[in-house]
């Protein structure tokens, strides 16, 4: 019986040996693809049974044990605490690849979306965040990966799909007790839309003491009105660019308008009528137009600054969480 | 009895965990990542598995995702180092050949060419062909040019060739030229009739406003219109040209868009492989 045994010992190990051995030196060709007849550089191995095996199946066909995944998730999850975002990414994709189990799912999903999202790949964060949402074992996992498509989105730029992702949200009764979160988040995207108005209405929402609600105020009483830079164009030429600040455009604007208005008006005067018809269309309505173009561009403009200056603070400045 | 044992035994070496890095899972892994276009990652994978034991289709498909991905100079390395003996070398220098193509050396295409043995390959000799349009080396004759492709082929390239030979360009000096003499008459030239018939409105009117001012002795309206004029006049003259080159740039990359295309649809002349299920 103890002979048995050893001899049952020994076939085991050298048997699993043997298998790892031939398992390498049978792929020495792939037999997949096969252009022109049959492969001829093989090792006199080649022709093992086992060969098979190797082909085109790209699904893991040998059990992991539950401690190689698990040092597998460990070696990963360093990886990616050490912001090696490629590695990681790699090392979670051949955890999930042989986590036949699916125990690792959640988990390397997430964190897979995560570091894409270090890198700025935002779609492909998105889409492992999907991924991870839909293996989330409980609530928790659910709203966790919801939020960070969400983040995502905002980051992408995409703020309408961040803004219907947090209203369907809302109104999931599973969440109600994440409204605030939510408010926050709807607040992040309406910054980045540029809508500083209810960016503020959704923090306002969460407290009216909340920080960011007093920076979305303080750029909404900043920001200069494009209308109003048009209105005073259109009364006064140049008059809108001196209201955005742009007072060298706006004399400059003021007296073509001036100059080719009294030449219009003097050829009228002076019975030059087709002069005047001329200078007037083609001279006098041309800066007179571009002028109202011009109100309405430097207030964009402005309006663009003094939200960039906001998105500095954020970035840089700003303590609390952020997409 | 014995029967039980044996059977056990085949069970144990099936189930018997295998590591995740065993050479078989990472060359399963990379599989997996070169099937879900993860083209880089698959390379690295692929190279450990390399590292471990040479296999020429891993070699292979080292070149193709290295290829797929456009980092041309590692996917030539990758082709050259498929062995003679492989089943994969002809294929493997067909595809190295396409890899310089694409990354546009056409130079050292030209030399890799004549050294392949490829030169009466007939798919080889048509991406050889397809290198005259992308360089200003002199076209054969069109029969000789025509030669390595089909009856159905030859009407397409039949086209790119008779463009290439004589690209009906608007010559610059030409439209400045034309406008010059008849403001407008360079728009006209390079197709861009709205603006021609728009310069040679403008340039007249100002030029009839300002002499009808000389002769009425105002002065100061006329040389306005006549400062109006010589604008419109110079900035016809200067904006022929400018279409002119414009016209010229087009057509080169309708051109380039059009053989890419036509490239892109025939696979580079490359039979088409497929690794993944």
């Amino acid at each position: 019986m103890k002979k048995l045994m050893t001899i049952c010992f020994s076939v085991l190990v050298f048997g699993k040996i043997l298998f790892c051995q031939l398992t390498v030196l049978t792929s020495k060709s792939d037999l997949s693809f096969r252009p022109e007849g049959e492969i001829s550089h093989t090792t006199s191995l080649g022709v093992f049974s086992v060969a098979p095996l190797l082909r085109n199946d790209i699904s893991p066909t040998s059990n992991t044990s539950t401690n190689e995944l698990q040092k597998q998730f460990n070696l990963a999850k360093s990886l990616y605490d050490k912001e090696d975002y490629f590695d990681a990414i790699t090392e979670f994709k051949r955890l999930l690849f042989f986590d036949k189990d699916s125990t690792y799912t959640f988990e390397a999903n997430y964190k897979i979306g995560e570091c894409y999202k270090e890198g700025a790949k935002f779609s492909k964060a998105i889409l492992y965040f999907t991924y991870a949402e839909w293996s989330a074992n409980n609530t928790n996992e659910l709203y966790n990966s919801r939020i960070s498509i969400v983040r995502t989105n905002i980051l992408r730029r995409t703020t309408s799909n961040a803004v219907i992702l947090l209203d369907s949200l809302q109104k999931d009764p599973r969440f109600y007790n994440k409204l605030n979160d939510i408010n926050y988040w709807k607040g992040w995207a309406y910054i980045f839309a540029d809508n500083w108005e209810q960016a503020s209405e959704a923090f306002g929402k969460i407290s009216k003491k909340q920080p960011l609600k007093k920076l979305c105020d303080k750029v909404i009483s900043e920001r200069y009105s494009v209308t109003a830079a048009n209105i005073l164009s259109v009364v006064l030429p140049g008059a809108g660019q001196i209201y955005t600040g742009n007072i060298l455009s706006g004399m400059l604007s003021f007296g073509w308008n001036l100059l080719w208005g009294y030449i219009t008006i003097n050829s009228i005067v002076e019975n030059r009528v087709l002069d005047g018809i001329f200078v007037g269309d083609l001279l006098w309505l041309r800066f007179y137009f571009g002028n109202l173009q011009n109100a309405k561009k430097f207030a964009i403009e402005r309006n663009i600054e003094i939200s960039n200056k906001a998105l500095s603070y954020l970035q840089y400045k700003y303590q609390g969480e952020k997409p | 009895m014995k029967k039980i044992f044996f059977l056990t035994l085949i069970l144990l070496i099936q189930t018997f965990p295998q590591s995740i890095y065993s050479p078989a899972n990472i060359k399963k892994f990379a599989d997996y990542l070169f099937c879900t276009k993860d083209y880089l990652r698959a390379a690295l994978e692929y190279q450990k598995y390399q590292n471990i034991s040479f296999n020429d289709t891993v070699q292979f498909k080292i070149g193709l995702a290295y290829s797929r991905i456009g980092d041309y100079n590692f996917s030539e390395e990758a082709f050259q180092n498929i062995p003679q003996s492989s089943n994969f070398y002809s294929l493997s220098k067909s595809e190295f050949l396409k890899a310089i193509f694409l990354a546009g050396d056409f130079q050292k295409f030209d030399t890799a060419f004549s050294n392949s043995g490829l030169n009466t390959n007939p798919e080889m000799r048509k991406l050889n062909d397809f290198t005259f349009f992308y360089t200003k080396k002199k076209l054969p004759t069109k029969q000789d040019f025509l030669n390595p492709f089909d009856k159905t082929e030859r009407n397409v390239v039949n086209k790119f060739y008779d463009f290439k030979a004589d690209p009906q360009y608007k010559s610059p000096l030409t439209a400045a030229i034309l406008s010059s003499i008849i403001p407008g008459g360079g728009k006209f030239y390079t197709d861009r009739i709205s603006d021609g018939v728009t310069s040679f409105v403008l340039v007249g009117l100002f030029t009839f406003l300002s002499i009808d001012n000389f002769n009425a002795h105002h002065d100061f309206r006329a040389w306005i219109f006549t400062a109006a004029s010589t604008f419109f006049y110079a900035g016809n003259v200067y904006g022929s040209a400018a279409s002119a080159q414009i016209y010229n740039a087009k057509l080169d990359y309708d051109f380039s868009v059009r053989i890419k295309a036509y490239l892109d649809s025939k696979n580079y002349f490359l039979p088409q492989i497929s690794f993944c299920k």
